[in-house]
């Protein structure tokens, strides 16, 4: 495995650990060796103390066999140098044909790009001028892989370019493009609940949906990402990736197998569906940017007040959309979307709320704390489903109240419930492309975006705003209409 | 049921998440696992009483057998250091056929000028789906705070509180969402006690001739049972005299066919119970009624318990007011 960008934040809070605790499960063959390649200037020592010691920093309260670790990293090396210089490459071609002699490698690569966007091209060419896309000679059954983590462009174009750019030196069923959200085992579970089960695709359907409504919320604020985000938003940073795969998990068509291909065309089409014609106008669409406030019991300021943010910055920190899909299974359902930085708490969720019963015998003030069938997939905090019904309130009267069954991942199986990364390298060291994305994937949630992006580059949508620790904007609830509220709890 | 402990933590000073992150650790220790079976969230803001508090915790426990509920009681200290306390229990109740039910009281001590901002600290303490209400039983709320706003339901407790600005804030509010007043629970054995005695077509038939009531006690409390009253006899407001006393006792006078019936119901100081007498002039013995008086823990069951809004309360409380406010 080959890391660019090495001695990077990526490769300490995300890479390193995940290494470990595969490691640990004794998942990592004896044949494994990794290579890190960054411009800090290292010694293959100091590079196996930064990795060990990331490793303990990130464990994230996860235990891990230290001694194995430690035995692991001897088989860690360390290439420095600049990314734009051939002798890098030169240099680095040499450490793996040497692990190839020393650990058994046999010529198989994992490139991994945990380096700004702004590197791919730079690197995508340097690998395949030094051959290093390709198995070098004598290594023809070896697999030579690229991960390229996202953004996978910012608007369509570039990600077109991105995609031409990787494809001349690298096959598609070489590209591993990951999107950590495609790891989480509740996101996986989406395909199992729907599935796995008959009692849940029936119902799965405009006949019985009322809305789908997905949120991922954040109670942090751009830190000292501050120029970065004000490159990016909301829109690229969320939507583009993860909001689109979670999307396209609920509303795809079952596939015929679990064959990677035959997950990621019914992605596609699902994604394919989504109708763009109004979805660039207000109110179908609202970007918004926080403006100080409360989180948490502490005061935060406004994005404009963070560091590395322009004090005129029109960057959205928000965004809501109502998508409308056009397909059989979803026509007239609505599609509710939020994300955004600085709301009340850290949540990442998908709402499938049910259509109210059609004749509920009970009389109104019997029914006050009664609402709709509704069933939360929650990927984060406290992975899980829960599945929201009405039940008689004990007593004489007859009150029916609203109560929820709880399936929670963590404590169901308590020791399984692996670390997104950790999944999602092993995959790709054994070339299982299922919870990769495809390019044809990245150009569709970008096609859904691009009259969103126009419109905002036009100034036609306005840019509103929210107090920090607030769910949305008043234009966010407008978006919805008069039946239908955000859920807040 | 047998409830116990499954496991308790605490700290000085906490991110909010750390509360979530307990609660999930804490949970683990159960041997089997302890799932969440709460029903609802319970917001209680004892504002600076932290005797209060410890009294309130100890009430939450008294009920969360039969109500698994999350409560989340919050102290508040607006002038010291800032900083966020906390402290998180999580219950079992296990009965003998197997059956668990899991609960969890959070202790919150909100410092410094969060306390101005108490949702940001409250919110992501409360369990998601499921309704959750609020009490703040110290003082009357604002009808615009954010803690009032963010519930499905609000716990008020009129009794003690000055008659006027109290059911208008709690009816005004329960227009948008169902109040449930602790005080309307308190008071039904004293309700029962008089349905008891003017039962029956002997007792039953004075009711539209009543020529006086008299209510010594709380002001809320006696407003809202002799409001009831008023609306349940058909009585004229101006019969009603409420006086000021510790010692709550309500007197009935009323005439019928040129007979007198009087009603005396009582509930001394330290007493268990609410005792009642109806007595008809020169006929037969005296009619008595008795019956409990609630628990804390009853109170607050019997307020959880009641999820919808509530006409009777509505209109023995838009009574009791008009009975402050003539005209």
């Amino acid at each position: 495995m080959v890391v660019f960008g090495a001695s990077g934040d990526l490769s300490a809070r995300k890479l390193m650990p995940a290494l470990a605790r595969l490691a640990a499960r004794g998942e990592l063959s004896d044949a494994f060796a990794l290579v890190g390649v960054a411009r800090t200037p290292l010694s293959d020592d100091e590079f196996r103390s930064f990795c060990r010691q990331a490793a303990v920093d990130h464990a994230g309260g996860r235990r891990f066999d230290k001694e194995g670790w430690d035995e692991a990293t001897e088989r860690f090396h360390y290439v420095a140098g600049s990314y734009d210089s051939d002798e890098t490459f030169t240099r680095l071609a040499v450490v793996l044909d040497e692990l190839d002699e020393r650990w058994g490698t046999m010529g198989n690569r994992l490139h991994y790009l945990a380096i700004p966007p702004s590197l791919f091209p730079t690197v995508v060419a340097a690998l395949g001028r030094h051959g290093l896309n390709r198995p070098s000679p004598g290594h023809y059954g070896a697999f030579v892989r690229i991960v390229i983590e996202k953004p996978f462009g910012h608007d369509m174009r570039s990600a077109d370019q991105l995609d031409d750019l990787v494809h001349r030196d690298f096959d598609e069923s070489q590209v591993y493009r990951i999107d950590h959200y495609l790891g989480k085992e509740s996101v996986q579970n989406v395909l199992a609940l729907r599935f796995a089960n008959t009692i849940f695709e029936p119902i799965w359907n405009r006949r019985y949906v009322d809305a789908v409504e997905i949120t991922v919320a954040e109670d942090g604020g751009v830190g000292h990402r501050g120029s970065f985000y004000e490159q990016t938003g909301a829109l690229r940073d969320i939507v583009q990736n993860h909001v689109m795969q979670i999307l396209a998990l609920t509303l795809m068509e079952p596939p015929a197998t679990m064959d990677p291909d035959a997950i990621r065309d019914e992605k596609v089409k699902a994604l394919s569906c989504v109708d763009v014609s109004t979805i660039g106008r207000v109110p179908k669409v609202v970007r918004a940017q926080y403006t100080e406030g409360w989180v948490g019991g502490e005061r935060v300021p406004g994005y404009r007040e963070e560091p590395e943010v322009s004090p005129t910055s029109m960057t959205e920190t928000f965004v809501a959309l109502g998508l409308r899909v056009d397909n059989w299974r979803w026509a007239d359902v609505p599609v509710l979307i939020r994300t955004g930085k600085r709301l009340p708490q850290r949540l990442t969720e998908v709402i499938i709320h049910f259509q109210p019963a059609p004749h509920v015998p009970f009389g109104p003030g019997q029914t006050r704390e009664l609402t709709p069938n509704a069933l939360v997939v929650r990927v984060q905090p406290d992975d899980g489903i829960t599945l929201l019904f009405g039940a008689k309130v004990p007593g004489r009267g007859f009150d029916v109240r609203t109560v929820s069954m709880e399936f929670l991942y963590g404590r169901i199986f308590a020791n399984g419930v692996e670390d997104a990364y950790e999944r999602l390298l092993f995959d790709a060291l054994i070339g299982d492309p299922t919870l990769f994305i495809r390019s044809d994937e990245v150009m569709q949630s970008w096609r859904i975006l691009a009259p969103i992006q126009q419109a905002w580059a036009a100034d036609d949508v306005p840019l509103a705003f929210y107090p920090a620790g607030s769910w949305q904007p008043e234009e966010a609830e407008r978006l919805l209409g008069s039946r239908r509220r955000w859920s807040e709890r | 049921m047998r409830t116990h402990v499954v496991g308790s933590w605490s700290a000085v000073d906490t991110p909010v998440s750390g509360v979530e992150q307990a609660i999930w650790r804490l949970r683990q220790r159960h041997d089997r696992g302890a799932v969440r079976t709460a029903v609802a969230s319970l917001v209680v803001l004892v504002g600076e009483d932290r005797a209060e508090a410890a009294n309130l915790i100890d009430v939450v426990r008294e009920v969360a057998a039969r109500n698994p509920i999350r409560a989340v009681i919050v102290l508040t200290s607006p002038d010291d250091a800032p900083g966020i306390g906390a402290q998180v229990t999580v219950m079992a109740a296990e009965g003998d056929g197997g059956s668990r039910v899991f609960c969890e009281d959070v202790l919150l001590h909100v410092r410094g000028p969060a306390t101005r901002h108490l949702q940001s600290v409250v919110g992501p303490c409360n369990l998601r789906g499921v309704p959750l209400i609020t009490w703040i039983p110290t003082r009357l709320w604002h009808r615009d705070e954010e803690l009032v706003a963010a519930a499905d339901r609000i716990l008020v407790d009129t009794t003690g509180r000055d008659p006027v600005s109290t059911f208008s804030v709690a009816l005004e509010m329960n227009h948008r969402r169902p109040v449930t007043d602790l005080s309307w629970v308190r008071l039904e054995p004293w309700r029962r006690v008089l349905g008891r005695l003017l039962s029956g077509p002997a007792f039953a038939s004075f009711a539209g001739g009543v020529r006086r009531i008299e209510f010594e006690g709380e002001p809320g409390h006696r407003s809202l049972l002799t409001g009831w009253l008023t609306n349940r006899l058909d009585a004229d407001p101006d019969a009603v005299r409420l006086v000021d006393g510790d010692q709550p006792t309500l007197r009935i006078w009323a005439e019928h066919d040129g007979r007198r019936m009087t009603v005396t119901v009582d509930s001394p100081i330290g007493s268990a119970q609410v005792h009642g007498v109806a007595r008809l002039d020169g006929r037969g013995p005296p009619r008595t009624a008795v019956r409990p008086n609630l628990t804390p823990g009853a109170i607050l069951e019997g307020a959880l318990n009641r999820p919808a809004r509530d006409a009777q309360w509505e209109d023995a409380a838009a009574a009791a007011l008009r009975l402050t406010v003539p005209g």
